[in-house]
């Protein structure tokens, strides 16, 4: 059974009007053109246990609002998003801690949230495993943006949730680091974990994903096993 | 030309955040220069008064007579005992009370009239001399007889800056829990997605009722030990004063936080919030007392949560009274804070389907 499913999925935006807040215009530049933004457009999937699966597509095709469906932080226009029964870890594409607190002390807070929080000894296996300890007593607003999207991760797997929903994982992160946090996130996979990674970067992710999904323009355009070579599947199927 | 590029950049600025920069410049000063209006008269000319029978030989004509002699200062309230006229003077609904006397029309005798005041509402000293000279001279000319008023000033004296204490820390409650308390739960809205996810919103925004609340009760302290040094006869944390001073936090800090987010916590919240202050300081009594309003002010002010606040405040730091004379004050800014709980729960599920 999937633990995480979406059926015929749509999501539109109105436009919110205010005063500056200029009217949109049709292609001759006329005021007076839809206000309507089509995020998703009848769009399914269905993700298994277990699996590794890469929500891939440029940037505004609709990945992010599919993923915010899916941690339920959105309702859909129509259709329906089953989400999973089990424990859910969240990493947004804008990373969200508190800026005010050290790295440590945003771990504290957010471990406490949990009914049955986890050993401390995963929280310092989280900040080996992604390279977050150099910056662990710096306050969090100060760190830069690889180090933000580590700690955004780190919050995510805090409580060792059965399925992992990635936002843009490795925004602003080394290369050095991105291959560690992947290998982090692989054997953290292998546990029979499932993980759901939103991102462009599909070469950085190519080695460990089970299944793509792509996205272009609220749509899907594949929905299955990715190819030896994804780069080149994932830009065949955006050029078709 | 760097000059002119910048002037380029804070006119997109300025059209980009119209909303709360027209708030700011045209409704926020709009609304204190309203709030003036609420005030019209140094002598109150509606000032609610009790008329008191002195005892069971005082008749409906006599009340009658000085009913009428009251018209021309004020309003007159009808009262069973003396009693329960002075409750009503330590709970500012009237600022003056009026025994009668029995026999007025019994033009032999020199009517004694015994009129009440409250020490405690210092701006109302001079205009309750005005008003017992006022009723002499009414009573002298509608009675026909000699008439002696006797004002009698209940309490303890109060300097007029004693007075503004309760005043400035109603004032503080205010800024507190209006403008600062949204705009510290403001500052966090980058944290709220994951907070929806690993907690919620409701558990947020009473953490931040709990904490903040738990601190006012420095705020208290700090203005208890600087009245305390300046040698002040304010009771800044008896009962009365902390138990109205932990309603009006709830419920104005609930309110502010629900326009926060119903406002989808933008800066545009945060001068809503500060006009809302400005009614709240306008409208509530904070200095003049309600008796001071015309008649239609008075009945807004009167249904404001924020003026029973004041008045439990200032009785509680100014007076020795029983907390449960102002149960009913007490009760109403219970309900008032369960309502702007009320709504702050809408807000949210509001600000959770717009976001």
């Amino acid at each position: 059974m999937a633990v995480v499913a979406v059926e015929d999925v749509h999501k539109h935006y109105g436009a919110r009007w205010g005063i500056g807040v200029p009217r949109p215009r049709d292609s001759d530049g006329e005021e007076g053109a839809s206000d309507t933004v089509v995020a998703l457009d009848g769009v399914s999937l269905s993700v298994e246990p277990g699996e590794f699966r890469g929500l891939l597509g440029p940037n505004g095709s609709g990945k992010t609002t599919l993923f915010r469906l899916i941690a339920g932080l959105e309702r859909p226009s129509a259709g329906r998003v089953v989400r999973p029964d089990a424990t859910v870890g969240h990493s947004f594409q804008r990373p969200c801690f508190y800026e005010d607190l050290t790295v440590r002390e945003n771990l504290r807070v957010f471990r406490a949230f949990d009914d049955d929080p986890p050993a401390w000894s995963w929280v310092e296996e989280l900040l080996e495993g992604l390279r977050l300890a150099p910056a662990s007593h710096r306050i969090a607003g100060d760190l830069s943006g690889g180090f933000s999207t580590k700690l955004d991760l780190a919050l995510a797997m805090l409580g060792r949730p059965d399925v992992l929903l990635l936002d843009e994982p490795f925004t602003d992160v080394d290369d050095y680091s991105r291959r560690r946090i992947r290998s982090f996130l692989a054997a953290y996979n292998d546990d029979g974990r499932t993980i759901v990674v939103s991102t462009h970067n599909v070469e950085a992710f190519a080695p460990v994903l089970d299944a793509i999904t792509v996205v272009l323009d609220g749509t899907v355009r594949y929905d299955g096993p990715p190819s030896a070579d994804l780069t080149t599947q994932y830009r065949d199927l955006l050029e078709q | 030309m760097d000059l002119i590029a910048l002037l380029y950049k804070e006119a997109i600025t300025v059209r980009r955040n119209l909303a709360p920069i027209l708030l700011l410049v045209l409704v926020l000063p709009a609304s204190f220069a309203l709030g003036t209006a609420v005030y019209q008269n140094t002598v109150p000319e509606d000032v609610p008064v009790a008329v008191v029978p002195a005892d069971d030989a005082t008749t409906e004509e006599d009340l009658n007579v000085v009913r009428a002699g009251v018209d021309r200062f004020g309003e007159a309230r009808d009262f069973s005992s003396t009693d329960r006229a002075i409750d009503a003077l330590n709970r500012e609904q009237v600022y003056l009370v009026i025994v009668v006397p029995g026999g007025l029309a019994d033009r032999s005798t020199p009517a004694n009239f015994t009129v009440y005041a409250d020490r405690g509402i210092v701006p109302f000293q001079e205009p309750s001399d005005a008003a017992t000279e006022l009723l002499n001279q009414e009573l002298d000319g509608l009675l026909g007889i000699e008439v002696n008023a006797e004002l009698v000033r209940t309490g303890s004296r109060v300097t007029l800056s004693e007075y503004l204490v309760p005043t400035a820390t109603v004032f503080f409650l205010g800024l507190y829990a209006l403008v600062f308390l949204p705009r510290q739960v403001r500052s966090e809205r980058r944290v709220f997605d994951r907070l929806r996810t690993d907690a919620s919103l409701e558990a947020v925004v009473a953490s931040k009722l709990v904490v903040w609340g738990l601190l006012l009760g420095l705020g208290l302290g700090a203005i208890a030990a600087v009245t305390a040094v300046l040698g002040y006869g304010t009771a800044v944390l008896s009962p009365l004063v902390v138990l109205a001073a932990g309603l009006t936090f709830v419920f104005l800090g609930a309110t502010g936080m629900a326009v926060l987010f119903a406002m989808g916590c933008s800066e545009s919240a945060i001068y809503v919030n500060m006009g809302l202050a400005a009614v709240v300081f306008a409208a509530s009594g904070l200095f003049f007392p309600v008796g001071f309003f015309s008649p239609i002010r008075a009945e807004i002010a009167r249904a404001l949560p924020t003026h029973y606040a004041t008045v439990a405040i200032r009785s509680g730091m100014l007076k020795d009274v029983d907390v449960w004379l102002y149960a009913d004050y007490l009760g109403y800014m219970a309900l008032a804070a369960v309502l702007a709980l009320g709504l702050l729960e809408l807000s949210l599920i509001r600000y959770r389907r717009w976001t």
